[in-house]
């Protein structure tokens, strides 16, 4: 194009033009591709037109270069300095607690945290010795920021403080096998051993087992291969099974309270689900990495619909994992929904594989369009709901 | 000669005129035409002796024995319209003006009353010979219609309203019941179809067999716009009374405002206690609430807002007392799940459905949860054997004078500790609980 515009010009202009080409040229090796975060060009709903949207797929991060204005080789040449990537290699487990999103990531053996309001990324903690992770999978922050990582490598829970400073471990002790995940709630934090199909209830400060879930003499009121763990807002515990396909709620006590779900391939059935969360409604979220689609529950368990079905350009999944559900930064979030699309919660659900169409957090934001009677109103919310920022994981 | 001309015809003008007023003197005597001189309310050219405008002179000779020696000067509404002039473009037209039909109702020489009508104020012998009589007949009629002032309402020529009404319906009404309309303006809750629609909407503006002219009996006429109210009346085991005895849902509402929600003379529980707070309500009598209220320390939640209707549904239900959902009419009756809705849709739903817990409930013996073995085993007591449904003046709304059983009133004797309690009934002895340490019992 622009050969062909200088092929039209007489040399003189050519002489006048080559310092105009020169500062454009550098104006825009400066200016890079300043500031936008990476997202689709028309927006992706679920379900799609011409069904009224009740989910759109936001953006998603793969590395910190996703999220970060980035910065052209140019003006990194001229300003100096170096420019630190971070990769999210295989990630798994998620938790979201005040705006930020941890991620488990397993290849790397780190727990990424991304803050989307500062648009950093960095690792939680990279202290060597006791402190380090080898093989993290499930995640969760408790009410005061403290974040609980179960380590299947470390055979334990790793406990860091909100700065990120590795404080002690936890369930060493525990007649465990393999904790592939953890949920939070008040004083509690639940660790889920898949291989035994127990969870264990303990004090989240002393350490002290307080319960053992798993164990009743009638063996249907137990857990099969469970495979992810979340808390709603009312300290139940959700915990979704690949054995059997089910959907099991337990109370802190281990009464189980409802189950749903079977083995299957028709909508509201599962062959390999993952990811579980609540949010403060009381409307699940299950995460299937066999179908790769996240379908959405109501708390009278009645299914809604799914998303992230793969075959799109964009706002598909790809092996998804790890599931969380926010209310925080909705303002932050909203400026990405299409206009008219008003966010009611933001959902964050981690892919195990990464690609051009395909990142390894996928932000997707729950709403309805203005004028419109949609989904998220179709079940009244809980009167005692709180914030329910809590995570879902399981094994890899 | 144009000159001479004119003034030969305004001459000859002169003397017809003249000669006129001579007529109409010698029309109306003793012996000619008597009954027109004697009308009350004459026709205005009568009472002027000026019968020409009306009847022209045809043949010289009057009288002719047989004949006639005069015709109408115009047919029918034509004769009128000279004078009479305007009547009958508006939207709607009575028949007999758009049919020029005039003295189908008025007298064209006068009459005995006034407007040229041969009936007075009672107007109804006059539109009954056209219009059906049979719908002012009515058991319950509205005051116009009753003594025939037809008028009042409707424009007997022309209107721009339906039905030759005087204005829109509202309008009609409103101009005499001015106090319900400024009443109204002053009310907290108006009715809707009271603020928005037509009267004749609940009201036959005529009269009908139902007392206030309602178009259907209550609590029928309601019931066509409120059907779902309709359809628990219809369906439920009991109905609650006052719906369907006489006055039916104005026994609690009131059909057009007032300045309470839900259209009710005064506050929900104002309206409640004004019959549940007597001593002869039924046979036998209902509880007084108002004594149950009166004094205590502790209500019971819903009560404290007065919404008796958390708990009660006004208008009929398939439970014991009009309660909202299932809750056991017999004294014991073991738990079982939704035997004890009407409680548990508030109350943490799963008090009763675990031997143990940590959760949901403080009433436990270490983990032993002691509603679980008061309410599922054995016997099953239902709450209200110690808790008071609606004030008590102990806490956890447990009676401290007791509760009734048959003849006696129970003791409750119950006490807490900061982790724990103890109880001392007249159904056991006494015994501790703690949910940190639990108790032995021996």
């Amino acid at each position: 194009m622009m050969s062909g515009i200088l092929g039209t010009m007489n040399s003189s202009s050519v002489k006048k033009v080559k310092p105009f080409m020169l500062v454009l040229l550098l104006a825009c090796l400066f200016s890079g591709c300043a500031g936008k975060l990476a997202g689709p060009a028309s927006p992706v709903f679920f379900p799609p037109p011409p069904d009224d949207p009740h989910i759109q797929f936001l953006t998603g991060i793969s590395s910190s270069t996703d999220l970060a204005e980035k910065q052209s080789e140019m003006s990194r040449l001229l300003t100096g300095g170096s420019q630190t990537v971070i990769r999210i290699g295989k990630p798994y487990g998620v938790a979201t607690h005040k705006g930020k999103v941890y991620i488990c990531d397993i290849g790397a053996a780190q727990v990424v945290v991304v803050d989307f309001a500062n648009k950093t990324m960095k690792n939680l903690n990279e202290e060597p010795g006791a402190a380090e992770l080898k093989k993290p999978i499930g995640i969760t922050v408790d009410e005061d920021g403290n974040v609980y990582v179960a380590d299947n490598g470390r055979k334990d829970i790793a406990v860091y403080g909100p700065d990120g400073k590795y404080l002690r471990s936890m369930g060493r002790d525990l007649q465990h096998t393999s904790i592939i995940g953890v949920a939070a709630h008040k004083q509690y934090l639940m660790a889920l051993d898949n291989r035994q199909g127990k969870i264990f209830v303990m004090d989240r400060k002393s350490g002290e087992l307080l319960t053992t879930i798993g164990e009743n003499v009638d063996r249907t009121k137990n857990m099969a291969l469970p495979n992810g763990i979340t808390v709603d807002s009312n300290g139940n515990i959700r915990v979704v099974n690949m054995g059997n396909g089910k959907v099991k709620e337990y109370d802190i006590d281990g009464h189980l309270l409802s189950e749903f779900g079977q083995l299957g391939d028709r909508p509201g059935e599962f062959t390999r689900p993952r990811g579980v969360a609540v949010d403060e409604s009381g409307q699940i979220y299950v995460v299937d990495a066999g179908h790769q689609v996240v379908q959405v529950f109501n708390n009278e368990r009645r299914i809604l619909g799914y998303f992230g079905k793969p075959g799109l350009p964009a706002g598909s999944l790809n092996l998804p994992a790890g599931i969380a559900v926010t209310k925080d930064n909705l303002d932050l979030f909203q400026k990405m929904a299409a206009p008219g699309f008003k966010l009611e919660e933001v959902i964050f659900v981690v892919n195990q594989y990464a690609s051009p169409i395909n990142f390894s957090l996928a932000v997707y934001g729950l709403g309805e369009m203005e004028g419109k009677k949609g989904a998220s109103k179709e079940q009244p919310a809980k009167k005692d709901g709180k914030t329910a920022d809590k995570a879902a994981k399981g094994k890899p | 000669m144009k000159m001479l001309s004119f003034v030969s015809t305004a001459l000859a003008g002169l003397a017809l005129f003249c000669c006129n007023q001579a007529l109409g003197a010698s029309c109306v005597t003793t012996e000619c035409h008597p009954g027109i001189s004697a009308l009350k309310y004459p026709h205005a050219p009568v009472k002027e002796g000026d019968c020409a405008p009306c009847h022209t002179q045809t043949v010289k000779e009057h009288p002719v024995k047989g004949g006639k020696s005069f015709q109408l000067a115009a047919k029918g509404g034509d004769l009128c319209k000279d004078c009479h002039d305007g009547i009958g473009k508006k939207k709607v037209v009575h028949a007999p003006v758009q049919e020029a039909e005039c003295t189908g109702c008025h007298k064209p020489h006068g009459s005995n009353e006034s407007f040229l009508l041969e009936v007075g104020e009672d107007r109804s012998q006059l539109c009954f010979s056209c219009h059906e009589s049979a719908p002012f007949k009515a058991k319950f009629m509205h005051g116009p219609a009753a003594v025939g002032s037809c008028n009042a309402c409707h424009d007997p020529h022309e209107s721009a309203e339906k039905a030759l009404l005087k204005g829109t319906v509202r309008e009609v009404c409103l101009k005499c019941h001015a106090d319900f309309d400024q009443a109204m303006k002053g009310a907290a809750v108006v009715h809707p179809p009271v603020r928005d629609d037509p009267c004749t909407a609940c009201h036959d503006p005529h009269g009908s067999p139902v007392v206030m002219f309602l178009k259907n009996k209550m609590p029928d006429l309601c019931i066509g716009c409120h059907k779902g109210i309709g359809k628990t009346v219809a369906n439920v085991k009991v109905p609650h009374k006052p719906v369907v005895s006489d006055g039916g849902c104005s026994n609690c509402h009131s059909a057009h405002y007032a300045k309470a929600k839900g259209l009710l003379a005064s506050d929900q529980m104002g309206v409640c206690l004004g019959c549940h707070g007597r001593d002869d309500l039924g046979t036998p009598p209902l509880k007084n609430i108002s004594k149950q209220l009166e004094g205590k320390k502790m209500l019971h939640g819903p009560i404290q807002k007065g919404d008796c209707k958390a708990c009660h549904d006004p208008h009929g239900s398939d439970y014991f007392r009009l309660l909202r959902g299932s809750y056991p009419a017999p004294l014991y009756v073991p738990y079982k799940d939704g035997l004890y809705d009407a409680c548990l849709k508030c109350h943490e739903k799963n008090l009763l459905r675990f031997a143990e817990t940590t959760i949901y409930t403080k009433f436990r013996n270490g983990n032993r949860n002691l509603h679980y073995v008061h309410v599922v085993n054995r016997k099953g007591r239902t709450c209200r054997i110690c808790h008071e449904p609606h004030a008590s003046n102990g806490d956890k709304l447990i009676s401290k004078e007791g509760t009734q059983f048959g003849d006696w009133k129970i003791p409750i004797g119950f006490a807490t500790t900061e982790t724990g309690g103890s109880c001392a009934p007249g159904c056991h002895r006494k015994f501790k609980y703690d949910r940190v340490k639990a108790e032995v019992y021996q």
